[in-house]
């Protein structure tokens, strides 16, 4: 990778993937949990998960439960792939450094 | 763009850190639901016992069987809320069962007390333990159970099933409800 993925590099951006990426495989994590794993404000992760959708690396799934509207996120395989080449390439930085 | 080695540094940092977070927060969210229930059935357990230590075996024979029921059916919930059976939980608690047996085969007789020592003594062990991958949380709940435990069992043995009542099950009550929480 020459240039790193813009669309993982930004912060939050980065955070959401990471956060995602701790779970098993599959498993979807609640938008209400992981603002407070982010520390993010509601629109804004709302914003960036919306380029994460769009770009193939998230998927989103809104349903009920209890009555109550749910939003859950999950790194779809494009997006588990795309974070490890973006960890290999900031790697790549640290080891032609050293 | 180019990044530097200073911020390709900080930002395996933040997505080591920030991943570290998520696996200990879905991992007290997985845990919750089972520290409550057995928090509950502690509290029926050893209050029951307390009240007449009669009662002691055919109350903790039927709360052996409601909480592996229940145990079994919260399991079957953790995959995003699927109905799944896990084999792995399934093959947890009978190891732990077989532990329990063989250890108290091995130790010979113990009195009413003494057992209801161990258990929770052995219980708070294994949580200082599985905090040790999963979160602080863990290691600070096994550390309070552990020395609740001891105290009540060395320093009020007239009434250590209703102190283990009160306090170990509300420990676990507490300390599901506040992982439930993270």
């Amino acid at each position: 990778m020459e240039q790193p993925d813009s669309t993982i590099h930004q912060p939050v951006r980065l955070q959401i993937m990471a956060a995602l990426k701790a779970l098993p495989a599959g498993d979807m994590l609640e938008f209400v949990r992981l603002k407070t794993l982010v520390g993010a404000t509601e629109g804004n992760l709302g914003a960036h998960i919306t380029t994460l959708e769009t770009a193939g690396y998230v998927e989103v799934k809104k349903d009920f439960e209890a009555k109550r509207p749910r939003t859950r996120i999950a790194l779809t395989t494009a997006g588990r792939r795309a974070l490890e080449d973006y960890v290999a390439y900031l790697r790549g930085i640290l080891d032609a450094g050293a | 763009m180019s990044v530097s080695r200073n911020e390709a540094q900080g930002a395996l940092r933040d997505i080591e850190r920030t991943a570290r977070r998520s696996f200990s927060a879905q991992s007290y969210r997985q845990a919750a639901p089972f520290l409550i229930l057995w928090g509950v059935l502690w509290m029926i357990g050893y209050g029951g016992t307390e009240y007449d230590v009669h009662l002691a075996n055919p109350i903790w024979l039927s709360i052996f069987v409601a909480g592996t029921a229940a145990s079994t059916l919260i399991g079957m919930r953790v995959k995003s809320g699927a109905r799944k059976f896990d084999v792995r939980i399934f093959i947890a608690w009978l190891a732990s069962l077989g532990f329990f047996i063989a250890i108290l085969a091995v130790i010979g007789p113990v009195s009413g007390p003494q057992m209801g020592a161990i258990i929770p003594l052995i219980v708070a062990w294994a949580y200082v333990v599985m905090g040790a991958w999963m979160g602080w949380r863990l290691v600070f709940a096994g550390t309070a159970l552990g020395a609740l435990t001891l105290f009540g069992f060395f320093c009020w043995p007239q009434h250590f099933a209703g102190w283990m009542a009160v306090v170990g099950g509300g420990t676990l009550v507490g300390t599901g409800l506040w992982l439930r929480r993270a």
